[in-house]
């Protein structure tokens, strides 16, 4: 009956072996692979195999009196869509995990999360009614938060876990309410019931609601500072919840919604959070020092576009470059991972050393940054010029706001690949060498994927394939492409001037202005600091309260002698302030009723 | 066909037979075997009368209906988790056993009550001996039971004096409707009664501010009494609290659906906030159960069909939870671990025990798919289908609070490797996994009990939907 739940069983079934042979590394790793190939072999034959698009199955959870609690999924071509996606995904990932976790401990516990994390992704795409989605959407916060978190012992990772799952589970409480709010006043929560229901200020707030939760999974300002520190995670991971799962989730929930958001009028609400993060990324990216963090803010970059273009009403240029950011950003992490490895986990780019020598790593590298910089053919500029063609027909300042940001993503993506460059290699042999023996499954992986990028507009060419009924689809301007890839060559040359010849004079010095706005956005990151301060004061407050009582009962406590005392001293002491709240309690009902 | 509706009453009777029968014979693991195994008759016998229908009033006093059915089924489960506990660490089992059966016997009698006499009666055969089990326990226990046997005497006197201002309007104090103006002028006196009702009942349910004394006495006594005063004798005043409000007082529950709207309120913040700060792991969980109260209040105060059900599956589902929770902390207070530090590890220490208070802190979160989701979820959509719709985000919010401790204990125990492994031993082992089955299984497939408390909160009230 649930056919489509059959493609996240194998992942499943790795799961709990990875469970059941938790001692047995080789044997997990490669299960959970196979595993991830079987899956994305029944995402295809679903995929060639189902002929009604749109069908919708489900069954009761449970029900309350009328309000009935459903489990439904669908296979419509947007699920599919993103199901694919994270099929195609799952197994480089795995892939790339089995030579990258090779000298790690704790394999066995590695995939079990990662099957799970990807069996939720996968839930997530083909859910059809808000109750499947907020399940597959809690299980999605978990696991991340266990993945991130995955080098517990260390000191950085725990807290980047716990900021990530503060913000998701901000989120999570969002997303109820608005669930609930939906729920209670249409007595369903099926997605296909709600897009022919009568709208309601309920449905409104709602929306609003579930809009914010989004916002917190796919990182957009005010809620995205937890993305650069959630690269406190393995590499695999990184490029697994930047690439196709996790942070895509939000922006993929909106679309599934968006007939909703335009009848509600919150487009330009989106517009803007998009906007907003998206200068946000760019600032950062062109600060960040961080090999991995230059590619999170980037990654906020890229998913502010895709609320841009959801806000300018464009939900084929948001999936388009959902599509193909997929592939550039997998890749680059996969670059990025590498280069860590072969440098000592030196995550600095001004103490690296570029993989230059070893062109198997280095070539793919460069394929990402020019797809990700948005240069024709490579498939990203057919995301970025998408965007950017709507902007331009339907609001200028966006436009304008787009174009700079083009310009800008250009010149961090170089100079994040050229100043490691720019450092001649003189006593680092080691670095060669460890360059050399980088796993071959890390480097396959990163292949393929450079492989996908460069292949992908094939999938444009032919709109049907993927966007099938989500727009009329009109073909992407020649001249917009063009557009995109001049900003990017622009982009190109200033980065190659300033930071390949001499990089030495160009090190961002810490204290000019722009940098102490931007670096690691202290601004913003102030606030947060400010808030949880004062949610600590209030707790210390009535801890404080707690402590007057605890500290009455020792003292009362500690005096006990002898049984008899003992009572005296209790009844004295402590409990007479337990009665008196208890009557305290009782007056005030009365005054509660009689006011 | 046979009438079988004494049988659960000789069932009690036999209970509190051989409790007293095993002060005189001394055997503990005779006296295990024998009230175990009559609770679990209690428990399967009840289940057999509600899935059959069959009703039945004993002497005006007791009566059998699917809501009483149902928690009949529910209190003998726990009580036999908890007795199973206690075989293995109470320090006087004997003793144990004589209160036990007597505890057992007054959280039925409340379930089974078919006048406020036997409500009355039921809960202070079982409060006064739950305090005299925390004593037997050794000097360093009785200033918890001392607190708990003075609060508890006062709250019976609350209900006494309640019992009395509503005699003149229906003299046979049966559980009926009542009507407000029956020769006697004025409403005012069934409002105070109703107000002084709720305080008396809000000592054991532990609602603020009639809780203070929770704090203390679930830090100070031995865990598995915990255990009993969380999952057995809270569950009791609650259900003592349907049947006063929901029939007696069904008239006014305009009145009391505010009163608890705010008591919901109040507690939920006060037990999540000072959770936050809280050390030592038996007081959070002390703060995290009075939180947990304020949310099964909210179906009191939603006062509808919706709200009786989502707080009995609520009941049902911190039942199992805290039971669990205090089983594992009853085993580690054994091996003198009890701070969040001292938890430090036990994710490599002993897994399973790691994994199962994991699992019901998810629960009690509200992570789906497990027991405590659903019950918030069916919660939360009854205040809201009441229109209540600012008692659910601040719900909502504070499930969002309490996420913060809960995540401290999780983090601390998967925090760092250690290489001495603790033995689970098998009444631990075996009430924790039971507890855990009972709300994986039960979350992920909770229609049998919705469809169970539906017909209990039907029989239960006259209410509309």
């Amino acid at each position: 009956m649930m056919f489509a739940l059959i493609a996240i069983l194998p992942l499943i079934i790795a799961a709990f072996l990875a469970l059941l042979f938790r001692n047995n590394g080789s044997l997990v790793k490669y299960a959970a692979f196979a595993a991830s190939v079987a899956s994305l072999m029944l995402i295809i034959y679903l995929y060639l195999s189902i002929s009604g698009w749109s069908s919708l199955q489900g069954f009761q959870w449970f029900s309350l009196g009328s309000i009935s609690f459903n489990i439904s999924i669908a296979t419509a071509p947007i699920n599919m869509f993103l199901l694919l996606l994270v099929g195609i995904m799952t197994p480089l990932i795995f892939l790339y995990s089995i030579g990258f976790m090779d000298t790690q401990s704790q394999q066995a516990r590695f995939y079990f999360e990662m099957s799970i994390f990807a069996a939720a992704m996968m839930l997530f795409a083909i859910s059809a009614s808000l109750i499947t989605m907020f399940i597959a959407w809690e299980m999605l916060g978990i696991t991340s938060y266990l993945l991130i978190g995955f080098w517990y012992w260390k000191e950085k990772p725990p807290a980047a876990a716990r900021k990530a799952i503060t913000t998701i589970l901000i989120g999570d409480m969002l997303m109820l309410a608005g669930i609930l709010f939906i729920g209670v006043t249409y007595g369903t929560f099926e997605f296909s019931a709600l897009f022919s229901a009568a709208p309601t200020p309920a449905l409104d707030a709602a929306l609003l609601l579930i809009l914010l939760a989004a916002f917190t999974k796919s990182a957009q300002f005010p809620f995205h500072e937890w993305l650069p520190d959630a690269m406190e995670g393995p590499t695999p991971v990184s490029a697994f919840l930047h690439s196709s799962t996790m942070v895509k989730a939000g922006v993929f929930l909106i679309a599934v919604l968006f007939p909703l958001y335009v009848s509600a009028g919150l487009l330009p609400v989106i517009l803007i959070f998009g906007l907003i993060s998206a200068i946000l990324g760019v600032s950062n990216a062109l600060a960040e020092r961080h090999i991995k963090k230059i590619l999170a803010y980037s990654t906020i970059e890229d998913l502010g576009l895709m609320f841009v273009a959801l806000g300018l009403g464009s939900l084929l240029g948001a999936m388009l470059l959902f599509f193909v950011q997929t592939f550039y950003k997998g890749l680059l992490f996969m670059g990025a991972g590498s280069l860590m490895r072969a440098n000592d986990e030196r995550e600095d780019i001004f103490t690296n050393y570029s993989s230059a020598t070893n062109k198997l790593i280095f070539i793919p590298i460069v394929i990402g940054a020019l797809s990700m910089a948005g240069v024709f053919p490579l498939s990203g500029v057919f995301g970025k010029s998408a965007i950017a063609g709507v902007a331009e027909d339907t609001n200028v300042l966006a436009y304008a706001v787009i174009v700079l940001l083009g310009l800008g993503s250009s010149i961090y993506i170089f100079r994040w690949l050229f100043i490691p460059m720019s450092k001649p290699f003189k006593n680092e042999k080691q670095v060669e060498v460890n360059y050399r023996t980088i796993p071959k499954t890390m480097i396959a992986a990163a292949i393929i994927l450079a492989i996908l990028v460069i292949a992908a507009p094939i999938f444009n060419t032919y709109p049907s394939l993927l966007t099938l009924e989500l727009s009329s689809g009109s073909p992407i301007p020649i001249s917009e492409m063009a557009e995109v890839s001049v900003i990017a060559l622009v982009g190109l040359a200033i980065a190659y001037r300033v930071y390949r010849q001499g990089h030495q004079l160009h090190v961002a010095s810490a204290n000019r202005p722009l940098y102490i706005a931007f670096y690691n956005s202290i601004i913003v990151n102030g606030f947060y600091m400010y808030l949880t301060k004062a949610v600590a004061i209030a707790a210390d407050g009535l801890g404080y309260f707690d402590l007057k009582l605890d500290k009455l009962t020792y003292s009362a406590s500690s005096a006990m002698l002898s049984v008899g005392s003992a009572l005296r001293k209790i009844v004295n002491g402590q409990t007479n302030v337990y009665v008196a709240a208890f009557v305290i309690g009782i007056v005030l009902l009365l005054a509660l009723f009689i006011w | 066909m046979y009438d079988l509706s004494m049988v659960l009453v000789y069932g009690i009777i036999l209970l509190l037979a051989s409790g007293m029968a095993s002060v005189l014979i001394r055997k503990k693991a005779a006296q295990l075997a024998s009230s175990s195994i009559l609770l679990a008759l209690i428990a399967v016998f009840s289940m057999f009368l509600l899935l059959t229908g069959q009703n039945a009033t004993i002497a005006g006093m007791i009566a059998e209906y699917p809501f009483s059915l149902l928690f009949v089924f529910l209190f003998s489960i726990t009580l036999l988790l908890v007795n199973l506990l206690s075989y293995k660490y109470s320090s006087d089992y004997i003793s144990f056993s004589l209160l036990f059966s007597f505890a057992a016997a007054g959280a039925f009698l409340v379930a089974l009550s078919a006048s406020l006499v036997t409500i009355i009666l039921g809960i202070e055969l079982m409060s006064l001996p739950t305090a005299f089990m925390i004593m037997i326990n050794g000097k360093k226990f009785i200033e918890a039971a001392v607190k708990l046997f003075i609060l508890a005497a006062l709250s019976i006197a609350i209900f006494a004096f309640a019992l009395a201002l509503v005699f003149p309007y229906d003299p046979s104090l049966a559980l009926t409707a009542l009507t407000p103006n029956a020769g006697i002028a004025g409403g005012t006196i069934v409002l105070l009664a109703l107000l002084l009702f709720i305080a008396a009942l809000s000592f054991d349910a532990s609602l603020f501010p009639f809780n203070l004394w929770v704090p203390d006495v679930y830090e100070g006594a031995p865990a598995n009494i915990t255990a009993m005063l969380a999952g057995v004798n809270k569950k009791v005043a609650f259900v003592a609290l349907f049947e006063v409000l929901f029939i007696v007082l069904l008239p006014l529950s305009a009145v009391f659906s505010l009163v608890f709207q705010v008591l919901a309120v109040v507690t939920m913040f006060f037990g999540n906030i000072v959770a936050l700060v809280q050390t030592n792991v038996k007081r959070l969980f002390a703060y995290s159960a009075i939180s947990q109260a304020g949310y099964i209040a909210i179906g009191f105060s939603a006062a509808s069909l919706y709200g009786i059900e989502a707080s009995i599956y609520q009941i049902f589902a911190h039942a199992f939870m805290i039971i669990g929770t205090f089983a594992i902390i009853l085993w580690l207070e054994s091996k003198n671990i009890k701070t969040i530090d001292d938890y430090a590890g036990l994710g490599s220490r002993n897994r399973i025990a790691a994994f199962s208070l994991t699992i019901f802190m998810l629960s009690m979160i509200g992570i789906p798919p497990l027991m405590g989701f659903v019950g918030k979820f069916l919660l939360f959509t009854s205040a809201i289908d009441k229109g209540l719709l600012l008692l659910a985000v601040i719900a909502i919010f504070n499930s969002f609070l309490s996420i913060y401790y809960y995540a401290k204990v999780i983090l601390s125990m998967y925090s760092k490797r250690e290489k001495s492994v603790i033995e689970l031993d098998w009444a631990v082992l075996s009430v924790a996994v039971f507890c855990l089955i009972a709300i994986i299984a039960l979350g992920i497939y909770p229609q049998p009990l919705i469809n169970l408390s539906q017909l209990a909160g039907a029989s239960l009230s006259s209410l509309p939907v």
